[in-house]
């Protein structure tokens, strides 16, 4: 609509403000965190020497890092397929045609506005061995008897972590999936029910297809949500029961804030940034339907 | 009229259908529920076996409890940082978005692309050089650092939502107000931000969800108690105390979520339309 | 065979009734359009037909059998959508396709099927393309012919063409209408567009208000309509309706300025009538012989004819005169009538015969 050579103070105007704050928070640490990841930089040394890959090199040379690797893709990749899928599910089932689809829907969203702190706290008490509901429940369905040690066993830690994200973002992939669907004109499912095709069919070759593209850049969206998320691995676990809820993100943030090394962090969260850039092209290539 | 067998069929997938919603809205909230039993029973009735989901005994004992200086201190600091950051990121995203929305230029995409993209900056790494930053401006353990970290990782979102609104917007009105002779800045703001108060306000709600939820900053660049925002302070302050009593956890938990919850409750509807006009035009 | 009934068909939505018991006979080859305004039920009519949507009392049969139990895909039906419903993520191969594979159709019969459709209505060359790379007139012959690969019963069409331009539009109407005669199927078309109606059906069912008004070929309703309703809805320009009064022998028609007319005809005295003359049945004439005088307000040249716009004693009046008048604005004119064609309708609308006490 406007020119920017008729109103050029006013693009400027326009644009300053956000280019300032993201130019100063955003791109420049990103650019600057790259560049002591090649540095032995700390607030504890007076001196900063460039030292090349060796950041790097410790990174991948020390087992620990690895299996921070290992739990992160275990934790956000579960947490992103299972929260996916529900919320696909849900918003399914709210376009069916039923009554009320406002309430319901506005039900499942307070979900999404609980704090992570709360979870948190929350998580500690519906898993909490003895008294936790999870386990009471187990107990008098005869599934289990005595205890499930959540907490404390390095097999069921990452599933504490995994129940809280995916049941904190069904309500995200619900609302859009079900805006998705109601996008689709009726016409269309109706044509296709002329056509012969019964629900499966129509979910088949009708709805799923058409809604592809949004489904999977709402899981990209919540899997690189999953990959910031801090709280849950640094408040409930605390990384353990032996390291088995220790992520990406709060490996780099330990390193760097607890033991103040943010040469070795900066590598790590490098290295954090060229996995989602690698991802999400490939992501992008192999996964996206393209539109003609 | 008797009823024929494929209107029998119809009414049994009606009703399965209802109650597998039921179901399922049901087992989301189980949690919530819980929280709020909890919350409202004696310590010692937490411990029951099998759980009580009524309490026999209901207090606000637990709530009372939460009326410390402590909580109030947290409490007004997160609501000074979310509101700043809602306000800022909201203003200066609208003047960005609308930018791009209006201004034909080469580099709009880009740079659309390149805010949507520094979402997946990893925050830990974007710290390390804000800390040594904000401890040359002098910053550190101050709103101000706050304000600016969760506007720096809110606003790209902010953009992208109001973007969207104003590329739905027809253009006649603000073409109307220019013709007659309103200035670009003008249009801009008595014009456009008047109607856009709908995407304003899901923007807004957004960040300060965001904000009211943002734990590393406030660990980070806050050091006494008396400037951390709530998930620090929850942190820092009461899980280090806590010694196993149930129900006031949960008490605190409830009156932590409720300024959400509440603000939810009331724009729930300006809130979905915002993020799902956006979200399915793609 | 092939022909559709409805029995005593009733619609509730919640405590609303929008359709109060319709009786339909269809034969077995005909191509019957639904017409009425917005809001009539006619597309609802056509829906229950389909099986999209249930209704809530009476009866559907198709072939004799009922089918009111049927889900829309075994009641062997076609329908265009308005819309045109095309399936966004398949190519228009994919979309003529979807139909037979959804009936296990084998694939070599498919290909051929798909292709021979696509061969009838001109889109061999459009087969890859995906429907958002086409022109609404392309769509619309998609939605064509994914309803004619199968070759079923009953053909049921939505307003198929009020989405696309004037020219297009007439120029579907004729192809419509070959498909028709070529697939010798029984075709069920709602329109709210009455010279589609006209020009397109065997007969035309006007509905008002979830009722049948009249039902009867094109011809008929032009000539005989049976309500005001349907004198003004069909036929363009509309009908010039007069209200008034019968003298006591019939013969006479007076309105209330005092002017009065003689008519052809004797009719039943009543006093309050509406008298119908089609713009095509007035002259304008400006020797003594001329029956009404009035003063011309509007003339429309719209090359083919001439609409004339006179106010008379008895109100506005549109006159259907030729090419070529030289009837000017302002001018006097006198206006006849041609006796033999008038329209008569009682207090309540109904059309009263002519030829009584």
């Amino acid at each position: 609509m406007f020119s920017i050579r008729r109103h050029p103070v006013f693009f400027v105007v326009l644009f300053a403000p956000a280019l300032l704050l993201v130019g100063g928070l955003m791109l420049f640490p990103i650019v600057n965190g790259i560049r002591l990841s090649f540095t032995n930089a700390s607030p504890l040394r007076a001196e900063t020497r460039f030292v090349g890959v060796e950041n790097f090199i410790y990174l991948f040379e020390d087992p620990r890092f690895w299996e921070v690797l290992g739990n992160t893709v275990y934790i956000c990749g579960l947490s992103t397929i299972f929260c996916t899928i529900l919320g696909l599910v849900v918003a399914l089932l709210l376009d069916s045609g039923i009554r009320f689809v406002g309430f319901f829907r506005a039900a499942v969203f307070q979900v999404w506005v609980v704090p992570w702190i709360v979870i948190a706290i929350l998580w500690g008490w519906l898993f909490n061995d003895e008294w936790g509901i999870v386990n009471q429940f187990l107990r008098s369905t005869g599934i289990i008897e005595g205890q499930m040690a959540w907490m404390f066993e390095p097999k069921l830690a990452p599933w504490v972590v995994i129940f809280a994200y995916s049941w904190r973002a069904v309500p995200f992939v619900m609302v859009i999936a079900l805006a998705a669907l109601q996008g689709i004109p009726k016409e269309v499912n109706e044509a296709a029910e002329i056509d012969g095709a019964g629900y499966l069919n129509r979910l088949r070759h009708i709805t799923l297809p058409l809604l592809q593209n949004i489904l999977l850049v709402a899981a990209l969206l919540e899997a690189v949500r999953f990959l910031q998320e801090v709280t849950i691995p640094l408040v409930l676990t605390q990384g353990g029961p032996i390291g088995a809820t220790n992520v990406l993100s709060l490996f780099t943030y330990k390193a760097a804030f607890t033991e103040w090394d943010f040469g070795l962090a900066s590598a790590a969260g490098t290295v954090w940034l060229l996995f989602v850039i690698v991802f999400a092209g490939v992501y992008n290539r192999f996964l996206l339907r393209k539109s003609a | 009229m008797s009823v024929s067998a494929p209107i029998l069929r119809r009414r049994a997938n009606q009703a399965a259908l209802y109650l597998s919603v039921c179901t399922l809205v049901l087992i989301m909230l189980i949690p919530i529920g819980w929280m709020l039993s909890t919350s409202f029973k004696p310590l010692r009735d937490v411990f029951q076996t099998p759980p009580q989901w009524i309490p026999d005994e209901i207090t606000f004992k637990n709530y009372v409890a939460q009326f410390n200086e402590v909580l109030g201190t947290l409490m007004l600091n997160s609501m000074i940082v979310a509101v700043g950051a809602a306000v800022l990121a909201t203003f200066v995203g609208a003047m960005t978005a609308y930018g791009i929305s209006r201004f034909r230029f080469k580099g709009g995409a880009l740079l659309m692309l390149f805010f949507m993209g520094s979402l997946a900056f990893p925050v830990p790494l974007l710290m390390i050089s804000l800390y040594s930053l904000f401890v040359k401006l002098g910053l550190l353990n101050t709103y101000a650092a706050l304000i600016l970290g969760h506007t720096a990782v809110t606003i790209p979102v902010s953009i992208w939502l109001l973007k969207n609104f104003f590329d739905q917007l027809p253009r006649e009105v603000e073409e109307a107000a220019y013709v007659d002779g309103a200035s670009p800045l003008k249009v801009f703001l008595f014009v456009v931000l008047p109607m856009a108060r709908p995407a304003l306000a899901a923007s807004a709600i957004f960040v300060f969800v965001v904000s009211w939820n943002e734990l590393l900053f406030g660990l980070t660049f806050t050091s006494t108690t008396d400037m951390r925002p709530l998930p620090a302070g929850i942190t820092l302050v009461f899980l280090q105390e806590f010694e196993g009593a149930w129900s006031e956890m949960m008490a605190l938990a409830v009156m932590v979520s409720i300024p959400v919850l509440i603000l939810f409750f009331f724009f729930q509807k300006t809130f979905l339309r915002g993020v799902t006009a956006g979200a399915v035009k793609g | 065979m092939a022909n559709v009934q409805t029995r005593n068909i009733k619609k509730k939505y919640g405590s609303v009734e929008v359709l109060h018991g319709i009786d339909l006979e269809i034969e077995d080859k005909e191509f019957v359009a639904l017409v009425g305004p917005s809001g009539c039920g006619k597309s609802t009519l056509l829906r229950i037909i389909a099986g999209l949507e249930e209704h809530s009392g009476g009866d559907v049969l198709i072939g004799g059998e009922t089918v009111s139990d049927l889900t829309p895909k075994d009641r062997d039906i076609a329908m265009v959508f308005q819309s045109y419903a095309l399936y966004p993520h398949k190519n228009v191969y994919e979309n003529l396709a979807f139909t037979l594979r959804m009936r296990n159709t084998p694939k070599g019969e498919i290909d051929t099927k798909v292709r021979a459709a696509a061969e009838a209505l001109n889109l061999t060359d459009y087969l890859d393309r995906a429907p958002a790379q086409l022109s609404g007139g392309q769509r619309q012959r998609v939605a064509m012919g994914r309803a004619l690969v199968r070759k079923p019963k009953v053909f049921l069409f939505d307003e198929p063409l009020s989405n696309l331009d004037a020219k297009l539009r007439v120029e579907m109407r004729t192809e419509i209408r070959r498909l028709h005669q070529d697939l010798n199927a029984t075709s069920i078309y709602v329109t709210h567009d009455q010279v589609e109606a006209m020009t397109m059906a065997d007969r035309i069912v006007v509905l008002h208000d979830g009722d049948i008004i009249q039902v009867g070929k094109p011809m008929e309703l032009y000539d005989a309509p049976a309500t005001t309703f349907v004198a003004s809805f069909i036929g363009s320009p509309q009908m010039n309706l007069f209200e008034g009064n019968l003298d006591a022998a019939g013969g006479h028609f007076h309105v209330s300025t005092g002017s009065s007319i003689r008519l052809g005809k004797q009719y039943r005295s009543e006093a309050s009538v509406t008298l119908g003359i089609r713009p095509d049945d007035l002259e304008l004439d400006a020797s003594d012989a001329a029956d009404i005088q009035g003063k011309i307000r509007v003339v429309e040249h719209t090359g083919g004819e001439t609409l004339v716009f006179v106010d008379t004693p008895f109100g506005p009046l549109c006159v259907r005169a030729p090419a070529r008048s030289q009837a000017r604005v302002g001018d006097i004119t006198g206006v006849k009538i041609d006796r033999e064609r008038l329209h008569m309708f009682d207090a309540s609308g109904l059309r009263m015969s002519a030829g009584g006490a």
